[in-house]
């Protein structure tokens, strides 16, 4: 049976992609549309522009699911360096309120830290992969390194939040590919005696008062302690079905800031009620559990790092984020993988999936 | 390196995948947990988060009452309200308050007094909309109002502004109103004043307050983070408050008002038998929209450093020698008491002697009046009659005589300020001076001079008394007003009555006093010309300084000392509807200008009527 040439050229397009995955992937996604259209005052401008950001992203899922393992391992330190050098840029060249996170290049605006998100766990896994436990300590201390550079790179923007999420991401990666007890506790040690001096010389007075406010909220509460009240306000009025698609109050009378963006959960809560976040956490876990089920035969270390790195990622992003909504974590102005609106994240995290996707394929494909 | 064996390669593979397992099971018991925690404050904790959410975004603003009118006894309005604009800012939404003036200044007259007094009252309510410039005209209205979207922290705000028809002419008996101040505060319901920013600080407006201001009503705004009203949703309307119909006749009061101009002085006219206010005038008068919605201190400091005291209302607060306006009244007190006997005639001399005192008592016709009777002191108002008399009473019959028309007595008019004036006797010169009392006071009490001080309120209200033949009413300035729909009236109220062992004796004074305005040889006969009806009136003439034995012609003083000029006056005599007292500081004799004030007045009030 002859086979119709489009048709297999469309198969091979979409071979590497992983259905299930996908599905999980766009449902999340039907949700986020969902949701930035109310948080966005019902603007189709702004939801159509975060539809574009889906779209591109999900091509960019669409084109890294097509680069091998092996071209991905080639192009590791390249592209890790390449973020780098957009962080040192930012530095310079970079935009923002508070902080400066954003570079603009052209047309595009760019976010380099939440690009960080790929080439940490891309670059834990280049460094990582060809040792097997017990590791070697030169290539542990190399990706320390590596980990440190970057988040320090972020902290100077200074964006306190993402650098510590970035670096949770580099030690979870680290953590998972194998390093003996000592060095985990020797580790632990070392950032117990360092905290104090971090908080006497490295931090800012608002970053400071961030983490007082983290464990004060009620405190200053029409100051940095008034987006967690107002966020909990969010999420505790929603009920158990919500206040109703497009009926949040908290986010259409501005009680709520960032609420299309950081705290875009609690505008989801405040709609959707119990019921919706129990969804959205479900689909949340289904994600991570498929990820630990395509990391579990990768016959390639460094697909099997990159999958898991990646899957943990994506875990400390939700996490936090969630808990920053609830006030169980800093606000840290990092957004909540799928949902928030922002090109950069959503462009990254789709890509991510992609990557992973790839690994598991061609790790598949070698099999054979 | 070595490049690792294949077996090795796939324990490694499984060791890996349980780590990730872990660690992804460890994430996934958080997320849980997280979930855990979301349904709790989202089924137990929910109504909590519920209601903090509603206070958020739904604000209870209070709606100020629109304040009673006041309008006269036919209905002529002297006191409403009409709509001002205001430009507002909210002091903690501005950024930058000089950026912000010189953008408004492009759009409205902003005089730099304006933003020191904005600064001012910003200070103690940050978040409160505070008036930068009040009273917008038609056009600035206009030209923010295109402009305000520009302009986030400023608002255009309406507010009612009181308005008085009858400007200066009413401002002493209606007052004013001011802005609430620290001492209002702490004696006020403040709950009632919600949303409403002024109080009736003098006057009618002070006095009945609590009936002019009405109820708050309530409206819920929705409003965003900022403060900013998006929607409002009626509640619960506001109460206006009652309207006053006061005594007050418009027209008289503006005629009485004008014929005081250029002067100081006042004049209060009285309808007998009711004890209505038809005409409460002090001169000079201010202009009450002044003190509108906050007074401008330049305007305030020279009202209060004015050397004629425009904000005094002499009317009630003034205390003044009765002069000659006291005969009548001593007349019947010496008629009751038998001193004085009617017809009897009395030779009256150039002065008065009391026995074993050096000092002559002069009488103001240098040549004396000769032989008179109590009627004819009365019309001539012979002073040596009433020196005479009034020694012969003694301070003990006269004092209370007097007292029993309310003289030097508060008369409770419902005005806030009223001063009672001072009827002397023995026990106050004791307790006063720590003197006995002379019997040279009592002479000179007998023409109304002395320690003797009356108000133009009491001394219009005792001239009513006499229109009566005794009946005493409680002169009043409200005479209704209207509660949830229905007229409440004020009923005349009977305060006492002066009896006399002869009724005639009424008629005699009466009489006496319809000579003093229509005999050839009554004091203001000029004033009695071609009357239509007849006046029954008393002229005085007050000295403000004591001038000894010799008494120099008024007109060659300077004014500041020359004597006051009083008129008492009743009219028609026979069926009395009107009494009035009229004085005029430094005017002269009572019957240059006084009585031609007062003959005004009653032409003004009967002759339109008839």
């Amino acid at each position: 049976m002859a086979q119709n040439p489009y048709l297999s050229a469309a198969t091979r397009l979409v071979a590497p992609l992983d259905r299930t995955l996908m599905l999980l992937i766009l449902a999340v996604l039907v949700l986020s549309l969902a949701i930035q259209f109310s948080a966005n005052n019902m603007s189709l401008q702004a939801t159509q522009q975060h539809a574009v950001r889906i779209g591109i992203g999900l091509l960019a899922l669409l084109a890294m699911a097509h680069i091998t393992p092996l071209h991905l391992k080639r192009w590791a330190p390249i592209l890790f360096l390449l973020n780098l050098l957009l962080l040192v840029a930012v530095v310079f060249y970079g935009s923002g309120d508070t902080a400066q996170r954003w570079l603009t290049l052209g047309p595009v605006v760019l976010q380099p830290s939440e690009l960080l998100k790929l080439t940490i766990p891309l670059v834990v896994a280049y460094v990582l992969g060809p040792s097997l436990p017990p590791l070697s300590p030169v290539r542990v201390m190399l990706a320390l390194a590596l980990v440190a550079g970057a988040t320090w790179l972020v902290a100077i923007q200074p964006d306190l939040g993402t650098a510590l999420l970035i670096s949770a991401v580099g030690v979870s990666v680290i953590l998972l590919a194998g390093i003996s007890r000592r060095w985990v506790l020797g580790l632990g040690a070392l950032t117990g005696i360092s905290l104090p001096f971090v908080w006497q010389y490295a931090l800012r007075e608002y970053q400071k008062d961030r983490i007082r406010i983290f464990f004060n909220p009620e405190a200053d509460p029409l100051g940095s302690g008034y987006n967690v009240i107002q966020s909990k306000i969010a999420v505790g009025s929603g009920g158990i079905s919500g206040k109703g698609w497009t009926h949040s109050t908290q986010a259409q009378f501005d009680f709520l800031p960032e609420h299309s963006t950081d705290f875009i959960f609690s505008v989801y809560a405040e709609e959707f009620g119990l019921i919706g976040v129990a969804v959205l956490v479900a689909l949340y876990l289904a994600i991570l559990w498929r990820i630990v089920a395509m990391s579990r035969t990768g016959p390639d270390r460094f697909s099997q790092l990159l999958i898991g790195g990646l899957g943990l990622s994506l875990l400390i992003h939700i996490l936090i984020n969630i808990a920053m909504t609830v006030g169980y974590a800093p606000v840290t102005g990092s957004p909540l993988p799928l949902m928030s609106y922002g090109g950069s994240a959503m462009i990254s995290t789709l890509a991510a999936f992609g990557m992973m996707m790839a690994a598991r394929h061609y790790a598949l494909v070698r099999l054979k | 390196m070595a490049s690792p064996d294949q077996s090795e390669l796939s324990r490694s593979v499984r060791q890996t995948h349980r780590r990730l397992r872990r660690l992804i099971g460890l994430g996934s018991l958080l997320l849980v947990l997280l979930l855990v925690r979301i349904g709790w404050m989202q089924t137990i904790h929910t109504e909590h988060f519920t209601s903090l959410s509603t206070d958020n975004h739904l604000r209870q603003i209070p709606v100020a009452p629109s304040r009673g009118l006041i309008s006269d006894r036919h209905g002529v309005l002297l006191a409403d309200n009409s709509v001002q604009y205001n430009l507002s800012l909210i002091p903690s939404q501005v950024d930058d308050l000089d950026t912000t003036i010189s953008q408004l200044r492009e759009l409205a007259d902003i005089h730099d007094r304006e933003v020191r007094q904005f600064q001012q009252r910003g200070q103690s309510r940050k978040f409160e909309t505070t008036p930068l410039k009040i009273d917008l005209s038609e056009e600035t209205i206009a030209q923010v109002a295109v402009k305000l979207h520009q302009l986030p922290s400023v608002y255009l705000e309406a507010y009612a502004a009181r308005r008085y028809t009858y400007g200066k002419s009413t401002a002493h008996v209606l007052g004013h109103l001011a802005s609430i101040s620290k001492k209002d505060r702490e004696r006020i319901d403040l709950y009632r004043y919600r949303g409403t920013r002024r109080i009736g600080r003098a006057g009618i407006e002070h006095q009945y307050e609590s009936l002019l201001l009405g109820t708050p009503g309530l409206q819920q705004a929705e409003v965003n983070a900022q403060g900013r009203s998006l929607m409002l949703h009626d509640r619960k309307s506001p109460t206006p408050g009652s309207n006053l119909i006061l005594t007050l006749d418009a027209g008289l009061q503006k005629v009485a008002s004008e014929a005081m101009a250029g002067m100081e002085g006042a004049i209060v006219a009285i309808e007998p038998f009711t004890g209505d206010i038809l005409a409460l005038v002090s001169a000079p008068s201010f202009d009450p929209e002044v003190f509108g919605h906050s007074i401008n201190p330049d305007d305030y400091q020279s009202l209060i450093r004015d050397p004629q005291n425009p904000l005094l209302n002499r009317a009630i607060q003034g205390q003044y020698a009765p002069g000659s306006t006291i005969k009548p009244f001593v007349a019947l007190a010496g008629l009751e008491s038998g001193h004085a006997i009617p017809d009897k005639q009395f030779y009256a001399a150039p002065q008065f002697n009391i026995p074993n005192y050096r000092r002559p008592f002069r009488d103001w016709k240098d040549e004396g009046h000769g032989w008179v009777t109590v009627s004819s002191s009365i019309t001539q108002s012979c002073d040596v009659y009433f020196y005479s008399l009034a020694y012969r009473m003694g301070i003990e019959a006269l004092a209370p005589f007097l007292g029993r028309f309310g003289l030097g007595q508060a008369q409770q008019l419902d005005l806030p300020g009223e001063l009672p004036g001072l009827l002397p006797n023995e026990a106050w010169k004791r307790k006063t001076y720590s003197q006995p009392w002379y019997p040279g006071e009592t002479v000179i009490m007998g023409i109304g001079q002395g320690y003797l001080l009356l108000t133009p309120l009491q001394l219009a209200a005792a001239t009513a008394t006499l229109a009566t033949r005794g009946i005493r009413m409680k002169p009043r300035l409200l005479r209704a007003y209207d509660q949830d729909g229905e007229v409440i009236k004020s009923p005349p109220e009977e305060i006492g009555r002066v009896t006399l062992s002869n009724p005639a004796w009424w008629d005699l004074v009466t009489n006496a006093m319809v000579d003093v305005v229509h005999a050839p040889n009554g004091t203001a006969r000029r004033s009695g010309l071609n009357a239509a009806y007849r006046i029954a009136g008393k002229t005085g003439t007050a000295q403000v300084i004591n001038y000894g034995e010799k008494r120099p012609d008024s007109d060659d003083l300077p004014e500041n000392i020359r004597d006051h000029s009083l008129f008492i006056a009743f009219a028609p005599a026979e069926a009395p509807k009107i009494a009035l007292a009229v004085i005029v500081e430094h005017g002269g004799h009572g019957s240059t200008k006084a009585a031609p004030i007062a003959r005004r007045l009653l032409d003004a009030y009967l002759l339109r009527s008839l």
